[in-house]
Formats: C-alpha cells, sequence, structure tokens
C-alpha cells in the first residue's frame, strides 16, 4: 500500500512543477514557434516549389539540381567561407591584442574600455554609413590622406573594384564584430585567478610566457566559443555587405545571405531563395556540429566542463 | 611589482591602444568631419582635410530636407522600446524556468532557443513575409516588432538565465518553508533581487533592438511614416542631390539615444554580458 | 509543541540511495543533532522533514500527524538555512516579518510577534537595517528570528553555525541552548562537527553512509559507542584502535593478545565472538595515562598546558595517541610507557559492532 500510495504522491506533487514550468516558457516556445520555427519549415517546403509572386507548384529537386549546377553558385559558397574565415580570424586576433592592451595596468583603461564599444553599440546600418564614405574616392579621409601622402596619384575608390571591394568588406565586418569579441576576451583575462599569474611571476617567467602559458590555456574556452558566435555571426552577416555593396562590384561581394536575398527578395524568385536559404541552414548546422565536436576535444584538453 | 611597466612599454601599450582605437573610432570621425563640411566643400578637389569653411549648418538643415527625420529618430526609439519591453514579458518568466525548476524536455526547448541564435531574419524572410502577412502586421509598426522580438528572445533567456541563477536557491526554499507560493516568491523575492539583471538584459536588448531595425524595415515596411533611422537615412540619398553631410548629421544625432543609454549603463552592461565568460 | 517521528524513511536520487530505513522518535520540547561526516544524509534527512526533499518511501508524523506529503508551511516547521537565507533586499524587520506577511497576519499581531521575536534575539535597534549592514552572528540571529515568529511545532536548523568564526560559534551554541530552553521546543539541528553535537543535544542521531548508526544521549554516545564508527566519531582526539586475537572467553570478560604485543582482559560481553576472532580494542586517548603496561614511540608532543596530547605509534606500527596530564614527562623521539585500565576500554567485533561493556560508568541521564 505505501508504495502504490507514495508514487501516487510523488506525481501528484512532481506535476505541479513541470506545469508551471511550461506556462512559464509557453508564451516564449509559441511566439518562437509561430515566427521563425514554422517560416523555417515553410522554407524547407518552399525549396520544393517554383513560388514567384503570381504563384507557386512543385517542382521536385530542381531548385537544388539547379544550383548544384550552377558555377557561380560553387563561387558563392567558396566566397562565403573565405569570407567567414578570414574576417573571423581577424576578429579573434585584434579581439585578442585589443583585450590584452586593455588588460594593462595603465591609467585611462576604464576609459579606452568605453571607447571600443561603439561599433557594437550603434546600429550596423549606421556605421557602414560611416565607411561608406570613408572608401569613397573622392571625399574620403583614406583615400584624401593617401593622395595627400603621396601614396597614390589620384583618388581611389576602395568599392569600385572586385578585389578591394571584398577586401574593404571584410575590414568594415571586422570593424563591426571586433568590440564584442574584445571584450568578452577582456572579462575572461580577468577572470584568470591571478594567483596563477603570481606564481609564475615569482618563479620568475617573464610578460610573453604568461601570456603565453597561462592566459591562452586558461581563456581558451572563450575564444573557442567566441571564435563559433562570430562565425555564425559573419556567416549571415547582411547589412554590411548590402549597404557598402549590394553585393558588387560583379558578384565580388556576393556571399550566401545576400545571393538569397537578392533572388528571393530582389527578384521575388521565393523557390530559389528558399533553397538557398536550406542551403545556408545546413552548411552552418554541420559547421556548427563539426565545430562543437572539436570544441568539446578543446574543453576537454583545458580541464574545463 | 608584476604589473610595473618601464617607461618604453608604457610608450609601446598607448601608441599601440592609439593604433586600436583609432581603427575603431575613425569611421565616427569621418562622419563628424563630414557632417561639418558644407555640401560644396564635400566635392571639392583635391582633397582637403581640414578648412575653414566647416560649420553645423547641416544639423539643422537636416529636418527641412527629411521632414520626416524626428519621426525616424522617434521610430526608432519607439519600435526597440517594444521590442525591449515585450520581449522581457516573454524572457522573465522563461528564463526563471529554465534557471529554477526542473521539467521535461528543459535541454530540448533550451536548445530550440539557442538554435534560434544560428539563423537571422535574413534566411527567413520570404516564409516571414508571408507569416506577417497573414496576420496583417505588413506595413505597420508590428512588421518590426514582431520580428524583432523573436530573434532577441534567445539572447534574453540566455543572459537573465545566468543572472537568476546566481541568486542563492536558499533564498527561494526560505520562502517555500515560510509558505510563500510560487507566485508570491517570484514576486517578492526573485524579481525584486535580479532587478540588476532586468536592467542589463533590457539594456542588451534595446541595443540589440536598435541595431537590427534595418533589415525588417526595408523588407516589411512600405509606410513611411513607420520607417526607423537606418532606412529613413536612406532618404537623404533619393533627393535631386545627396546631401551627405546632413545624412551624416542626421546619422550621428540619431545614434544619440542609443549612445546616452550606454554610456549610462556601460558598466552594467559590460559585466552582465560577460559574466558566461568568466568562471566563477 | 510536538513529537517528530521518522518511520522507514527511505530516500534515493536516481540509482543512488542517499538514506537507507531510517526510524526515529524524537520526543516533544527535545533537542536532536543529526551528525556525521559530510555525505551521510543528514542535510537530506532534514530537508526530508521540512518538506524541500520528497521521501521515496516511508512516513513523517509531527505530532501526531501525516504530514509526509504535506508543504512545508503545512507542517509547522520552520528551518534556518546554513547560509542563513535572508532576503538581501528586505529590512531586518521585513525579512523576520516575511513568513506572517505570507500568511496575511493583522498588522498589530503581526508587529507584535516581530518585536518579541527581536527582543528574544536582541535585534530591537537592528530592525531597519539591511541584512547586508549585520554582522555574521547577528544574521544568524536574524534568521533565527523569522523562524520564531511563526511559533512553530519543530525547529529545523542546517548547519546553521558553520558560516562563523571559532570564537562567535562557541557563543551561539551557548545562546542557541538558551534559547532551546527559552521556546522550549522541539528541535532539530544538523551539524558535522561533534562539538556542537555533544553540547547542545539532548540526543544525538549519528549517521553514516544513509544509516543510523546509533540514536542515544551524548554520555551514551561517548560511553557506550554502538558501532566502531561512532566510537571513531565522536570524542577529540579519535579513539585508538588496537588489532587483536580473543585468546579466552570467561564471565567477566573476553581476553584478547594485542598485536603489538601483550595481552589484556577486558571486561566486555563476549557473546558476538568466539577465540581465535579478530577483534579491535578501542581506547580512548584520555583514558591512557603514564604508567607500566604499553610501549609508544613518541612523534610529536602537543602542549596545551592542562594537557599534553601525544602523538606516536605502537611497537608494531599502530598510530596511537594519549591525552597526558600537562606536566608529563616526555620527549619527541622517545618510548612512552603507558598504562590502561581494562575496564575504560572499548571492543569491536570484525564488522564494527561493540562488545558491550560490563563495568562502564554509570550515566546520570
Amino acid at each position: 500500500m505505501t508504495d502504490l500510495a507514495s508514487t501516487t504522491q510523488r506525481k501528484r506533487r512532481s506535476l505541479p512543477e513541470a506545469w508551471f514550468a511550461w506556462a512559464l516558457i509557453a508564451p516564449a516556445v509559441i511566439f518562437i514557434l509561430v515566427i521563425v520555427a514554422w517560416p523555417l519549415v515553410e522554407t524547407f517546403r518552399l525549396s520544393f516549389t517554383d513560388a514567384r509572386l503570381g504563384g507557386e507548384s512543385y517542382v521536385g529537386l530542381e531548385n537544388y539540381t539547379d544550383l548544384a549546377e550552377s558555377k557561380k553558385f560553387r563561387q558563392t559558397i567558396v566566397r562565403t567561407f573565405y569570407w567567414m574565415f578570414l574576417s573571423v580570424f581577424l576578429k579573434l586576433i585584434l579581439g585578442l591584442v585589443g583585450a590584452t592592451l586593455l588588460n594593462a595596468a595603465v591609467p585611462g583603461r576604464g576609459l579606452f574600455r568605453v571607447l571600443v564599444m561603439p561599433p557594437w553599440v550603434i546600429p550596423m546600418a549606421i556605421g557602414m554609413i560611416g565607411w561608406l564614405w570613408l572608401y569613397n574616392g573622392a571625399f574620403g579621409v583614406l583615400s584624401g590622406t593617401a593622395q595627400q601622402l603621396g601614396l597614390i596619384g589620384k583618388a581611389f575608390e576602395f568599392l569600385a573594384y572586385k578585389r578591394s571591394a571584398f577586401y574593404s568588406a571584410v575590414v568594415a565586418d571586422v570593424w563591426v564584430g571586433t568590440p564584442m569579441v574584445t571584450l568578452f576576451f577582456l572579462a575572461a583575462m580577468q577572470g584568470v585567478s591571478r594567483d596563477l599569474y603570481e606564481a609564475a611571476w615569482v618563479d620568475g617567467a617573464g610578460r610573453w610566457y604568461r601570456f603565453r602559458r597561462i592566459t591562452i590555456p586558461q581563456i581558451m574556452p572563450v575564444i573557442v566559443s567566441m571564435a563559433l558566435l562570430s562565425a555564425i555571426f559573419t556567416f549571415n552577416s547582411f547589412e554590411i555587405i548590402w549597404i557598402l555593396t549590394e553585393g558588387g562590384p560583379r558578384s565580388a561581394t556576393t556571399t550566401l545571405i545576400i545571393d538569397t536575398y537578392k533572388t528571393a527578395i530582389g527578384n521575388f524568385k521565393f523557390g530559389e531563395g528558399a533553397a538557398r536559404a536550406v542551403v545556408i541552414v545546413f552548411l552552418l548546422a554541420v559547421f556548427s556540429l563539426i565545430y562543437l565536436f572539436f570544441l568539446n576535444k578543446v574543453n576537454n584538453h583545458y580541464g574545463v566542463k | 611589482m608584476m604589473d610595473r611597466y618601464s617607461k618604453l612599454q608604457i610608450v609601446g601599450i598607448y601608441a599601440a591602444i592609439l593604433v586600436f582605437l583609432t581603427f575603431i573610432l575613425l569611421p565616427f570621425f569621418e562622419m563628424f568631419m563630414a557632417s561639418l563640411r558644407p555640401l560644396e566643400h564635400l566635392f571639392r578637389s583635391p582633397y582637403q582635410f581640414w578648412s575653414d569653411d566647416f560649420s553645423f549648418q547641416a544639423y539643422s538643415d537636416m529636418w527641412v530636407t527629411v521632414p520626416l527625420l524626428g519621426r525616424y529618430i522617434l521610430n526608432s526609439v519607439f519600435i526597440a522600446g517594444s521590442v525591449t519591453v515585450l520581449t522581457m514579458v516573454f524572457v522573465v518568466p522563461a528564463a526563471y524556468a529554465y534557471a529554477r525548476l526542473d521539467f521535461p524536455f528543459k535541454s530540448a526547448s533550451l536548445g530550440m532557443f539557442l538554435g534560434v541564435n544560428m539563423f537571422t531574419g535574413a534566411v527567413l524572410l520570404i516564409p516571414l513575409y508571408r507569416v506577417l502577412s497573414t496576420l496583417g502586421l505588413l506595413n505597420s509598426y508590428w512588421a518590426m516588432i514582431v520580428p524583432g522580438i523573436a530573434f532577441l528572445i534567445p539572447t534574453g533567456i540566455w543572459l537573465l538565465r545566468s543572472y537568476l541563477e546566481k541568486i542563492p536557491v536558499e533564498l527561494e526554499e526560505a520562502a517555500y518553508v515560510d509558505g510563500a507560493s510560487r507566485l508570491y516568491t517570484l514576486r517578492r523575492v526573485v524579481l525584486p533581487l535580479a532587478v540588476p539583471g532586468l536592467i542589463v538584459v533590457s539594456t542588451a536588448i534595446f541595443i540589440g533592438a536598435y541595431a537590427q531595425q534595418f533589415l525588417f524595415a526595408i523588407t516589411f515596411n512600405q509606410t513611411r511614416e513607420y520607417q526607423p533611422l537606418p532606412a529613413g537615412l536612406f532618404e537623404f540619398i533619393g533627393y535631386q542631390s545627396v546631401t551627405w553631410n546632413e545624412m551624416m548629421a542626421a546619422a550621428l544625432t540619431g545614434v544619440l539615444p542609443v549612445m546616452v543609454i550606454f554610456l549610462f549603463l556601460q558598466k552594467y552592461l559590460v559585466a552582465g554580458l560577460t559574466a558566461g565568460a568568466v568562471k566563477e | 509543541m510536538a513529537t517528530l517521528d521518522l518511520e522507514k524513511i527511505s530516500k534515493s536520487f536516481g540509482d543512488a540511495e542517499v538514506l537507507h530505513d531510517i526510524d526515529l522518535a524524537i520526543h516533544d520540547k527535545e533537542f536532536v543533532v543529526f551528525v556525521g561526516p559530510s555525505g551521510c544524509g543528514k542535510s537530506t534527512l532534514l530537508r526530508i522533514i521540512a518538506g524541500l526533499e520528497e521521501t521515496t518511501e516511508g512516513r513523517i508524523v509531527i505530532g501526531g500527524e501525516d504530514v509526509s506529503s504535506a508543504p512545508p508551511v503545512e507542517r509547522g516547521i520552520s528551518m534556518v538555512f546554513q547560509s542563513y537565507a535572508l532576503y538581501p533586499h528586505l529590512s531586518v524587520y521585513e525579512n523576520i516579518a516575511f513568513p506572517l506577511r505570507v500568511q496575511k497576519m493583522q498588522a498589530a499581531e503581526l508587529e507584535k510577534r516581530v518585536n518579541k521575536a527581536a527582543e528574544i534575539l536582541q535585534l530591537t535597534d537592528k530592525l531597519k537595517l539591511k541584512p547586508g549592514q549585520l554582522s555574521g552572528g547577528q544574521r544568524q540571529r536574524v534568521a533565527i528570528g523569522r523562524s520564531i515568529v511563526r511559533e512553530p511545532r519543530v525547529f529545523l536548523f542546517d548547519e546553521p553555525l558553520s558560516n562563523l568564526d571559532a570564537a562567535l560559534r562557541g557563543d551561539m551554541r551557548v545562546e542557541l541552548s538558551q534559547l532551546h530552553r527559552k521556546l522550549d521546543a522541539t528541535m532539530v539541528y544538523v551539524t558535522h562537527d561533534q562539538i556542537e553535537a555533544m553540547t547542545m543535544a539532548d540526543r544525538i542521531v549519528v549517521l553514516n553512509g544513509g544509516r543510523v548508526e546509533q540514536f542515544g544521549t551524548p554520555m551514551e554516545l561517548y560511553h557506550h559507542p554502538a558501532t566502531k564508527f561512532v566510537a571513531s566519531f565522536i570524542g577529540q582526539p579519535n579513539m585508538n584502535f588496537i588489532a587483536s586475537t580473543v585468546t579466552s572467553i570467561d564471565d567477566k570478560g573476553v581476553g584478547i593478545a594485542l598485536e603489538s604485543g601483550g595481552n589484556l582482559h577486558v571486561p566486555v560481553d563476549s557473546e558476538l565472538v568466539n577465540v581465535g576472532d579478530k577483534v579491535e580494542l578501542g581506547i580512548r586517548p584520555e583514558d591512557a595515562s603514564v604508567g607500566e603496561g604499553i610501549q609508544m614511540n613518541v612523534r610529536v608532543l602537543e602542549r596545551l598546558g592542562g594537557t599534553t596530547i601525544a602523538y606516536g605509534s605502537l611497537t608494531d606500527g599502530t598510530n596511537f595517541c594519549a591525552t597526558l596530564d600537562g606536566v608529563t614527562v616526555a620527549n619527541e623521539g622517545e618510548a612512552l610507557n603507558l598504562s590502561v585500565n581494562p575496564a575504560d576500554c572499548h571492543m569491536f567485533d570484525a564488522q564494527g559492532r561493540v562488545l558491550r561493556r560490563l563495568n562502564a560508568p554509570t550515566l546520570n541521564a
């Protein structure tokens, strides 16, 4: 009797907790289901259609086979990954340098820390207007100063040539992403126990040695997770390229996101756009899974949970 | 002792910081300079870094060139503010559940929320357009508020959850032993203690909401009166000539609200956002 | 006030069973201390009584009423947490008043109760402060204040003194004992500190590995430990154990051969053992004195003034400790001869069960 009674009692008492919890998360879950999950499913469905403004009918895998055969699309994928790796790499390096500088015990560092943040605080679209002007050949300070210093003969339009436009967009993207990375690295550095440094210092370890053997291993988990976050962020980055170049010149800055947007919203080819969106989701998911697999290994290696 | 630098090192550090900050602040500097130049000066060749015809004229002219500018800035603040309030309404209960309660599908549903971070609106624009159209929300403030909320909920839950987890569970147990109901405990014990965390998270959401308006605005809203600043700024381009100096002035003016909020709260914000990065 | 009966309490977390078949009958107005090493289940048991954890099996009966499935507030208990669990945003007054506010008590009655509690705990001039402005001992008192305003039938304390420094802990022990007398309440108190247990308890429950090793008065535990575990847990420094073999049995006790050499006849009940069995001889450090009998090589001497504690080993290497007179002549690194009265000795069989002592001091409990 006791057995049965206590079992039912336990059920009666543990259920309210679950119901209460579900009631608390329900609004958020429903909202996400309607605004994100359902559109995601719908994107998947649309990718098998030739949906346009007029109507839609199922075309099977045609959108995907088109993409598979398109040399241009393959180039876009390669470009997107190159864009992502280059930009993330630069963000991590700059973030590490920036955090180390801001962590140095010099007067004024409190002010410097605040001054690093604006690119992250302001809307990207507005920051990009500044870059648009910077990159302007005739009136921008970059081209202008270079001319006055005699580095270049005449005005240089950064966004007018394929290569320079691509790298200019990378620099602008790095500019947007660096503050956040710097901030997290700085916080991680400040979380490293001072005892470790003092013990190493007492043992005669120099600054560079301490940085290499204490700071880097201690903040490695943060480096690794920031790398993933900014990779996803960079991969999906839309506003930066859109405002600077709209993907041009001659597709030099067209990443998957830009390509998708242009196809779907610009040309109203919803079906083809959806197929591209599915490819993006697929690539991101695969990339993240592989990455998380390695993240686990790194964390184990550095003794972090 | 350990942190003492030689004179040369200090000079090196400051020089490096100067270079780093130059990179970070250059666009703002450039925008400010451009906003001071009269329009005819802007196109003057060869390039002049400095001249004596700088003026703040653009800051008053811009309101005339784009009559709705004030409206756009208010729209931005209004949209970001609405997104923040509504997002918090969704985030607070959910974050509490994830921080404190144990329930079936806890990690699965949390994983779903975090998965949302993998997508940006750009991937989902097409069906999102249809959803909003079905709900009759296109070309209204809601067209920018609703998707804004969706993409900020996960971040909000994540940030607030880690904050709530730091409130000692004994406080809630003590209230429970004393007979307080769950809602009473949430209201009288948890939320008052979470106020600093609520401020941090809502500020972060406000900044995020302010930043993400562009894409949703240009895609889901055609009504000029509802346009937020980042989209409205492009009106300076559409008129017979591009009044760049006014556009820069308007851009700088338009980021003031969010910059002011940031400056007021930056200390808490930085600590709150990076809390997860630091091991206790 | 009320009795508290635990009947066949078991508790598992997943596959791990942390409490096995606990049966305890706690009297009305009794001060009972649960003591044991960390992980023994003492806090879990307290939380089960409080209603913060559910039992897997068994019943909790308070004042004759089965409260096994009642929420805490209906059990008539109150609890003081290890971390005090004071609400940092509320004043001392509001902290103490919290349980009454939950009950929606009338303002006049509420104020009377809070003021009375504050008076008992000497907090009257601190009522307007926030917990953060108080010292550790004052916070402790606020936590107690919050638990007494509800006038519960049973008070529960979860290691309430472990966050205080040593001196304050001594003072609070005395205060808590006085409070118990003043309130005349049933109290259950969890600690890992055997001194707290010995000094405050009417009766002590020694828990080990989720089982009750012994439930008795402090003096019973000291003079009649039921198991080797209890014997080693109660008393400071710890009891010495010397491996031995039973050589003879008679109606006056058991004769043994010590592995460190020598023979001894100890007046204990022989029911559990046969000649040839392995047993362990237990000698409290304070029962050894300078004399002839056991030779010990002294490694370290701790001279505390009133007493001198000698740490060292017997001839076969068994560790041994003796609490001796303060003026004992001894040197580190030298041999010391000790004697022990067989009547003071304890003996345990191979399973750690005690062989009941026949000539132990009578207890006036």
